[in-house]
């Protein structure tokens, strides 16, 4: 069909490439979400009028807040801009010492501990939503980049 | 960009060039052409609206400000008529009507050449100003090819535009660098509005979800389209031949930049099957399926 595809000018239109074929795995397919994802995020990023001062400072009243609650490691903590299904969330690393002795439930080790209950099938509404920490006192779990702090 | 006011000034493209609008010196319009990344296609489409404009009997000046790396020329195939370039006139050791190459097929057509021998800082911001000032008294459309990059040079190139067209491809870098540039205009008073084509379109690998496509880009962009232009290897060949895609008539990419070139003008052009890449390709598929019937 070479001279077929030649007449109607396909030939640009049936471009084989590595991943396409037979051979392509599961995560290459689909590479336009990743491009995507990866360029809200980058562009959010890039077009971030935040200074770094103002970051600074929600960081801090993040952990006034927080300490309300429970014991935190103030040094530790992250913030960061990640993509989860076509939202952008902000991202806090919290890591928590110790929990404080209150009558609440609220602040308990389910909503601080597993990061799956943090994660709704719904982007929430907003396009920055701040998520419980994902482990305890474990900085190691940190998997950003510390670009932004 | 109004469609309204159009349909008098502009007649089909079979019957170009009214001379007649001398007696009111209207002031032209300044487009620039601009991407931030090198290499998507902006001396191409200038070089393309640019002719469009002028088939459709518009007066064009295209310049190229590429200081040092001069190829607009070579796209219209003009190269070995430049006498003087555009530092020339800043320069004053000419006018600019002695700097201006006549096309060679459109009367209404000339461009003004980047100096190819010279560095970026001959040329400011202040004396871009003035020299486009004095064009747009002279034609209907100014067309500026920019350089890559956000720094003078680009600087440059805007300073006098009332307009921007943003050229992309469908890619991350691309996009990254384009929305730089759409912030800086954005940024730039002068600037009224600007839109976007999407360069080296690959309809295929936008329906196997190889690709973003064009809303993808729409969206993330969140700029207005202009036009899609498909990869098309057609463009090599009038690149060799020093004639611009938008003459070649039976071309994909040649009807893109016609439409293109229309939309700029302030026509109302649907974006065609063609240029709507899931329904070209389908229209394509089918095409192939009765190609074949009648063949085998
Ligand atoms: N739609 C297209 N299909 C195929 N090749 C293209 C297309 N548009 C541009 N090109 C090619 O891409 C290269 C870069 O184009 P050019 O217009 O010089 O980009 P820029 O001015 O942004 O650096 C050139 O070789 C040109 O022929
Ligand atoms: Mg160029």
């Amino acid at each position: 069909m070479g001279w077929l595809s030649k007449l109607f000018n396909l030939e640009a239109f049936e471009e084989k490439s590595a991943y396409s074929g037979n051979g392509a795995t599961q995560d290459l397919k689909n590479s336009r979400d990743d491009a995507r994802n990866r360029l809200k995020l980058v562009l959010m990023h890039d077009r971030s009028k935040l200074a770094p001062q103002t970051l600074e400072k929600m960081r801090d009243e993040l952990i006034a807040v927080i300490t309300k609650y429970v014991e935190i490691d103030g040094e530790a903590l992250r913030l960061n801009f990640e993509t989860e299904s076509n939202t952008i969330a902000l991202m806090a690393n919290i890591p928590v010492l110790r929990q404080k002795e209150t009558d609440e439930s609220e602040g308990g080790p389910a909503a601080t501990t597993t990061d799956k209950s943090g994660k709704t099938d719904k982007p929430t509404k907003a396009d920055k939503a701040v998520k419980p920490t994902k482990d305890k006192s474990s900085p190691a779990a940190l998997k950003e980049e510390p670009s932004l702090v | 960009m109004s469609a309204t006011t159009v349909d008098t000034k502009a007649p089909t493209e079979t019957s170009p060039a009214p001379q007649a609008k001398s007696s009111t010196p209207t002031k032209g319009r300044v487009v620039v052409v601009t991407s931030g990344k090198g290499g998507v296609g902006k001396t191409t489409a200038s070089a393309n609206v640019g002719t469009g404009l002028a088939r459709l009997g518009y007066t064009v000046i295209l310049v190229d400000t590429d200081i040092g790396l001069r190829n607009l020329d070579i796209l219209m195939g003009l190269e070995n008529r430049i006498v003087y370039n555009i530092i020339d006139v800043i320069e004053e050791r000419c006018k600019l009507n002695q700097a201006l190459v006549k096309d060679k097929r459109l009367p209404n057509l000339s461009l003004l050449p980047a100096a190819q021998t010279r560095d970026k800082s001959a040329l400011n911001a202040e004396y871009m100003m003035k020299l486009v000032n004095e064009m747009r008294e002279k034609a209907d459309f100014v067309v500026i090819d920019s350089p890559a990059g956000i720094e003078q040079g680009f600087q440059n190139a805007v300073v006098a535009a009332d307009e921007a067209i943003v050229v992309c491809n469908p890619e991350m870098s691309s996009i990254r660098d384009a929305d730089r540039i759409i912030g800086l205009l954005e940024a730039n008073d002068n600037v009224q509005t600007y839109k976007l084509i999407v360069n080296r379109v690959r309809p295929g690998m936008m329906k196997n979800n190889d690709m973003m496509d064009i809303d993808d880009v729409l969206d993330i962009l969140n700029i207005k389209l202009l036009g899609i232009v498909p990869e098309d290897q057609d463009i090599i060949i009038s690149t060799n031949r020093g004639e611009p895609i938008v003459s070649v008539d039976q071309s994909m990419a040649g009807q893109a930049y016609r439409n293109i070139a229309r939309r700029v003008a302030g026509e109302d052009v649907p974006f065609l099957d063609l240029e709507a890449p899931t329904g070209f390709m389908d229209k394509m598929k089918n095409l192939f399926k009765v190609a074949k019937a009648s063949v085998f």
